[in-house]
């Protein structure tokens, strides 16, 4: 298994695993776990659209000087979410200092 | 008027069990559901396209009338040395060996040959069966679709990852069910131990 398949297949399971597991109980935890929730799963979602775009477009075998291609259909399930998780975890950083 | 059975003993137990079925199938269709989401979508998105591959252009649709009868049908070797002559042409080097060809695909009524070729765009050269003449070249793009679609793309036994995928939605399909019949199936119980008059209830938790 290549570094890039095992990358895609932890965005593709062990992000939304670890979505449910921080979804679990949400209004119970802190405006920053809350706000890395949801930052989290924006990302995920638009990785989705992403993946799946890279994924057959265009509809031919990508190879390994596919550099984009491969960064958008391999490593963005993962990417993606884990930016989301850093902009929510300053953003509810923030939110929390000013309340 | 309404005949109402007594309540049976066994009437608490069958409730819990209920429950604790609905508990299992909430959970099974959240997680399952979640986890196995992208998956799904890039099933469909490639189903969907897959569909409808004549439409966008995916494989080449070529039209044609046999120029001669078929018993004047070129031999198959010469067939795919045109094939992948004409294959490797637009790459602008030699013709590819013999081992290219993936397979050829030999349409009678039509009076043509399909030679695929191993490449990484499926690349489908269409040739007349009797003159040698080259009719299309084009990327067999819906190959590599159904690569995506199947899993294979990745290698032979990741077509399981599609199996489980199908067995994932199975049982989101019917878990769903599950969660929506199960609440009508107590509020009816309910209604027929407390008799004519009363409305089905909210789901059990």
């Amino acid at each position: 298994m290549s570094a890039g398949v095992a990358v895609m297949l932890i965005g593709l399971f062990g992000v939304p695993a670890a979505l449910l597991w921080l979804g679990h109980r949400l209004r119970r935890r802190t405006a920053r776990q809350r706000a890395i929730f949801w930052w989290t799963l924006g990302g995920y979602i638009v990785a989705i659209l992403v993946a799946t775009i890279a994924a057959f477009w265009p509809p031919r075998h990508w190879s390994e000087a596919d550099l984009l291609r491969g960064l958008a259909g391999f490593a963005s399930l993962l990417l993606l979410p884990l930016l989301g998780a850093v902009i929510g975890a300053v953003l509810g950083a923030k939110d929390k200092h000013q309340t | 008027m309404r005949h109402n059975p007594p309540p049976t003993r066994s009437a608490p137990r069958a409730a819990a069990r209920r429950q604790r079925l609905t508990r299992i199938a909430f959970y099974l269709h959240l997680w399952l559901g979640v986890i196995f989401t992208a998956v799904l979508v890039v099933i469909a998105a490639t189903g969907i396209a897959l569909n409808h591959k004549r439409g966008l252009g995916l494989m080449p649709d070529v039209t044609h009338a046999p120029s001669a009868p078929f018993e004047h049908a070129l031999p198959l070797a010469q067939l795919a040395a045109i094939g992948l002559q004409a294959g490797s042409a637009p790459a602008g080097g030699e013709p590819m060996p013999l081992a290219h060809v993936n397979r050829m695909d030999v349409r009678p009524r039509d009076g043509y040959v399909k030679v695929r070729l191993r490449d990484a765009a499926v690349t489908e050269v269409t040739v007349d069966l009797t003159t040698g003449r080259v009719l299309h070249v084009g990327p067999r793009s819906d190959t590599f679709l159904e690569k995506v679609h199947s899993g294979e793309v990745f290698g032979d036994h990741w077509v399981l990852l599609s199996d489980a995928a199908a067995v994932v939605l199975l049982i989101t399909l019917v878990s769903g069910f599950w969660l929506w019949m199960a609440p009508r199936i107590s509020g009816r119980r309910r209604d027929d131990d407390a008799g004519p008059g009363t409305t089905p209830t909210s789901i059990p938790s």
